[in-house]
């Protein structure tokens, strides 16, 4: 059973996944600005035990950081800094386009997506952090702000639970916008099957790189829409809501393969030269072995300020 | 292309079946929502165009491999690729080949005879087909010669041109002979032929038995029919028709009647110039041929005084066949036209002596011996032109004589006996001539005339000038009747023939069913009729008198024997030549005097030219048969050999493509040759490794 709360369970959050998750902390890659003291580095000098840097003294300061030590060496006056640790705000960003109701493995990409956005917020949560979401289609669907009490957990799951995978995507547009409104230096963890002009996501991914934000990316991928292996002639309706296109499959597979290895490359292209934390990810793949190397991958990349 | 069996060619319409699994295929497609439409619309975007025709390749390689598989079972046959044998090892190959002048005619733009062009097709076409016996049976000697190889029979001097008519039935009935005494296993007969309707003898030819007799055969027999039926319009042909030598007094000359026919008569006139050749000098006379004919009449030619035996030759320019463009002729003083006459009563048969004592020119000499018919056995014609018999039928020893005179070409009357008792005696046996006999005289209440009678040809027919002959005038008040194998050339009004011709080998044997007296008819009172009709019968009778010898070539009759001779020709040879009515030497013996040194000697008799045999001097043309150039259709070929296995292969002289034969196996190599395409185009694509992180 699947819980995240007394009588309540979640089809999407597996505690024992969650469990094993918890020893891992969900570090940023960069200094985040949270409203209270945390783990997470912040841009600000603050009271942690860790040594900054020597600033000159100005008047005003207090005279207690003032380095005595310092002051007898050289005879000038120097105030010892340390670094400040605070919480960061975690935005889970989960496409609820049509495209995401896709999976031929039993689960759609839009399930996946909440597994994993359901088990980065609840880690999030316990390690102190403000968990945000927003559900994004053509527009915002659904938005819910930042918060760290344990009790907007049960909200976040709830509005998860309750969306639903239609309509076409506006991802970029969208990204902007919440590029805009979101407070800066926030972490951005985006969800989606990116089907869309690897160009158009070059933009965002700089857009909210210039705010400051650390932004990851899950590009969920269902194992079928890589290989193609279909035999039959095959009409194909766009989940998205365009139109359809009959195909016969063996004609056609290597030039789709062809198309997506294209599409992949430009992909993988943008996010490094974006600094992007991209994570290419089929959906038959354990999320757990996914969560795992995303937290562990974090670890590596901590502390740049 | 012909196909063995085109039946099989009625499940063509299975080559649809690929298109409709095809169809069937595209209409149980699935429907899938899909997410990922970017990359199929981005994969449809490129070429398209190759992946499409890709599909359609497969499709037609597929529609392709049955129309080969129906293709190869129906066993085509086309002149495209050679050397494909249609079966296993023949046994026994005949090729049965017309070396008649027709088909010495030359393509348009090759120059290659018909003939020239028959063999070369034929040594490609057999050279990839073993067989075990090569016979060749030719129309000028229709009997089977066995060669040891098919090159030797191509290459062999047998298979050249002659001036001979071919009698394909004969040949037919020699090669049914053949395969029943030697019974082969399996026998390919090769025809090689232009068709020509004389030669085929579609009316008068015993094809029925022929052919219920090739049925009958144990073994199986296949005809190949190459057939050349394409006459060219531009080819003319040389005939003389009369030439005499004219010894009078101030005059010397060779009086020379020839005519030139072109094959189609074109609108527009044309003059042909035509030389000459008479002892050693040349003359080139220009003559016009209007709508395609031209004669030249009565052309005379001075000679020396001294020659009164000699020969010449007219010719015409090389046109398409050069066979049909000479013509030889020789000319002798004109022989005493002499005339016996056997009778019951000089009396009964006195106009028939007047008529012939008048010669019908006056350089001619005519006379007459009139003898009674117990004088017969005593009497001798060796020298007579006419033989005229009036009374009862003669039998034995006289009567082979009379054989003996018809068979030398000479001319004979008949005429009933008077006396209706003896005639009714008489009419209990028969001759052998044509196993005639009278049967009884009729005498009508009143007379009768003759109603119809043949114009055209014969004795009765209208002068040169198409004047009619006033036969019609005759009134007839007493007849007799016959039986016998006869041709009518005038019937009365009553339905009773007045003159009939019997049909004998050779000569020229006529019947009359009245006499020439007033009890009887008027044919001596209007006597015209009687003195034309007798003059002609002298005529002719006196072309086979003296030296000169004008012989159109015939084929060596075959043995009746019916085994197979290594060396039938020599045996045929001389077996022709012993029943020669014109008491000519072999064959063999036969000295050219102006003709092609490279025929064989025993084939002398069969081409064109000027021979000598003993003392007498022989001019060989073509038969005037072979200057008609009607041909029988591949319809009437084919009902000719109706129940047979006959593939036709039509071709043209100087035709440079190869003639059919079975060509199953291309259409089995393209049917496996499209399958592999198939399969090459069906490969799976080349796919991509799959993407990971």
């Amino acid at each position: 059973m699947k819980t995240d709360g007394p009588g309540k369970s979640r089809s999407f959050l597996d505690t024992s996944v969650v469990a094993k998750l918890a020893a891992i902390p969900l570090m940023a890659r960069r200094s985040m600005l949270g409203g209270v003291s945390g783990r997470h580095a912040s841009p600000h000098r603050g009271s942690s035990v860790e040594f900054a840097e020597y600033r000159k003294y100005v008047p005003g300061d207090d005279l207690r950081r003032l380095d005595w030590r310092a002051f007898g060496r050289s005879d000038r006056y120097y105030v010892k800094e340390f670094e400040a640790d605070t919480n960061l705000r975690l935005i889970l960003v989960i496409d609820t386009s049509g495209s995401m109701e896709y999976g031929s493995t039993g689960k759609t990409k839009l399930e996946y997506a909440r597994s994993l956005a359901a088990t980065l917020g609840y880690l999030a949560i316990a390690q102190g952090d403000a968990v945000g979401m927003a559900c994004v289609a053509d527009k915002i669907i659904r938005e819910i702000p930042a918060r760290r009490n344990p009790a907007h957990l049960s909200n976040l799951f709830d509005q998860m639970e309750a969306v639903q995978a239609k309509g076409p995507t506006r991802l970029p547009e969208v990204l902007h916008e919440l590029a805009e409104t979101v407070r800066q230096r926030s972490m951005i963890l985006i969800f989606s099957d990116l089907f869309l002009d690897p160009s158009s996501l070059r933009n965002c991914f700089e857009h909210l790189r210039f705010r400051k934000h650390d932004v990851g990316i899950f590009h969920l991928l269902d194992p079928e829409e890589l290989k193609f292996a279909f035999q039959r002639p095959t009409r194909f309706i766009d989940m998205e809501g365009g139109t359809s296109i009959f195909v016969e499959p063996t004609e056609i597979v290597d030039r789709y393969q062809q198309a997506v290895s294209d599409y992949l490359a430009q992909l993988q292209k943008i996010v490094l030269e974006t600094s992007t934390d991209y994570h290419r990810i089929s959906i038959d793949q354990a999320y757990e072995t996914v969560l795992t190397r995303f937290l562990t991958g974090r670890l590596h990349g901590r502390s740049r300020r | 292309m012909s196909f063995i069996q085109p039946w099989l060619l009625l499940a063509l319409p299975l080559i649809l079946i690929p298109i409709v699994i095809h169809l069937v295929n595209q209409w149980r497609y699935q429907t899938k929502p899909w997410a990922a439409m970017m990359f199929l619309l981005a994969a449809q975007s490129m070429h398209r165009g190759f992946a499409r025709l890709r599909q359609w390749m497969i499709l037609a390689m597929r529609v392709l491999a049955v129309t080969g598989l129906i293709f190869a079972i129906s066993r085509p046959l086309t002149s495209g690729v050679m050397g494909l044998v249609a079966g296993g090892r023949i046994d026994t190959t005949i090729i049965m080949i017309d070396r008649s002048p027709s088909m010495l005619q030359q393509g348009t733009d090759t120059r290659e005879s018909k003939l020239l062009t028959g063999l070369r097709q034929l040594r490609e076409t057999l050279s990839n087909r073993p067989s075990s016996r090569w016979l060749l049976i030719d129309s000028a000697n229709p009997s089977p010669q066995e060669f040891s190889s098919l090159d030797a029979l191509i290459d062999s001097p047998l298979a050249e041109g002659t001036s001979t008519i071919a009698a394909w039935p004969v040949m037919f009935q020699s090669a049914l002979e053949y395969i029943q005494t030697n019974r082969p296993s399996q026998t390919d007969i090769w025809i090689c032929t232009d068709l020509r309707q004389g030669d085929w003898q579609v009316q008068n030819g015993p094809w029925p038995a022929i052919r219920e007799a090739f049925q009958k055969l144990p073994s199986p027999v296949r005809f190949f029919a190459i057939t050349y039926p394409a006459i060219s319009s531009t080819n003319r042909s040389l005939v003389v028709d009369h030439v005499s030598l004219d010894h009078s007094a101030d005059r010397h000359e060779v009086v020379l009647t020839l005519r030139v026919h072109r094959n189609t008569s074109a609108n527009t006139n044309e003059t042909v110039p035509i030389q000459l050749t008479l002892g050693g000098g040349r003359t080139e006379i220009p003559i016009e041929l209007i709508s395609g004919v031209g004669e030249l009449k009565d052309y005379r030619i001075p000679i020396d005084a001294s020659v009164t035996l000699g020969w010449g030759k007219a010719s015409i320019p090389d046109d398409d066949n050069p066979a049909d463009n000479e013509h030889y002729f020789v000319f002798d003083a004109a022989p005493d036209r002499k005339t016996v006459i056997f009778c019951e009563q000089p009396e009964l048969i006195l106009p028939l002596q007047i008529a012939s004592e008048i010669p019908n020119n006056s350089k001619n000499s005519s006379s007459v011996q009139v003898l009674t018919l117990d004088m017969a056995a005593q009497a001798d014609f060796e020298d007579a032109s006419l033989v005229i018999w009036q009374g009862p039928l003669p039998q034995g020893e006289f009567a082979d004589r009379l054989q003996n005179h018809l068979d030398r070409g000479r001319s004979v009357w008949f005429l009933p006996s008077a006396v209706m008792d003896e005639v009714d005696t008489v009419s209990s046996t028969s001759t052998s001539i044509a196993n005639f006999r009278w049967t009884a005289w009729h005498q009508p209440t009143s007379p009768v005339h003759p109603t119809t009678w043949r114009s055209d040809d014969g004795l009765l027919a209208s002068t040169q000038s198409g004047m009619a002959l006033p036969v019609g005038e005759i009134s007839v008040t007493r007849y007799a009747t016959f039986e016998g194998d006869v041709t009518p050339l005038a019937s009365l009004e009553s339905g009773s023939v007045l003159l009939a011709k019997l049909n004998t080998p050779r000569g020229n044997a006529y019947v009359w069913t009245t006499l020439p007296i007033e009890s009887h008819s008027t044919m001596a009172a209007n006597g015209i009729s009687l003195y034309v009709a007798i003059q002609r019968s002298i005529e002719h009778g006196s072309r086979m008198l003296g030296n000169a010898v004008n012989y159109d070539a015939v084929p060596i009759i075959p043995s009746t024997n019916n085994s197979h001779s290594t060396e039938p020709s020599t045996q045929l040879s001389s077996q022709a030549v012993s029943t020669n009515p014109l008491n000519l030497t072999p064959m063999d013996t036969w000295q050219p005097v102006a003709t092609d040194e490279r025929f064989l000697s025993s084939e002398r008799g069969l081409h064109s030219g000027i021979y000598e045999s003993g003392s007498k001097l022989v001019a060989v043309n073509r038969p005037r048969a072979e200057d008609l150039v009607e041909t029988i259709t591949g319809d009437q070929l084919s009902k000719l050999l109706k129940g047979l296995d006959v593939v036709r292969i039509e071709d043209s002289a100087g035709s440079s493509k190869k003639i059919q034969q079975e060509v199953w196996r291309i259409f089995l190599i393209l049917m496996i040759v499209a399958l592999l395409m198939e399969a090459i185009f069906s490969l799976p694509r080349k796919q991509l490794a799959p993407q990971s992180n």
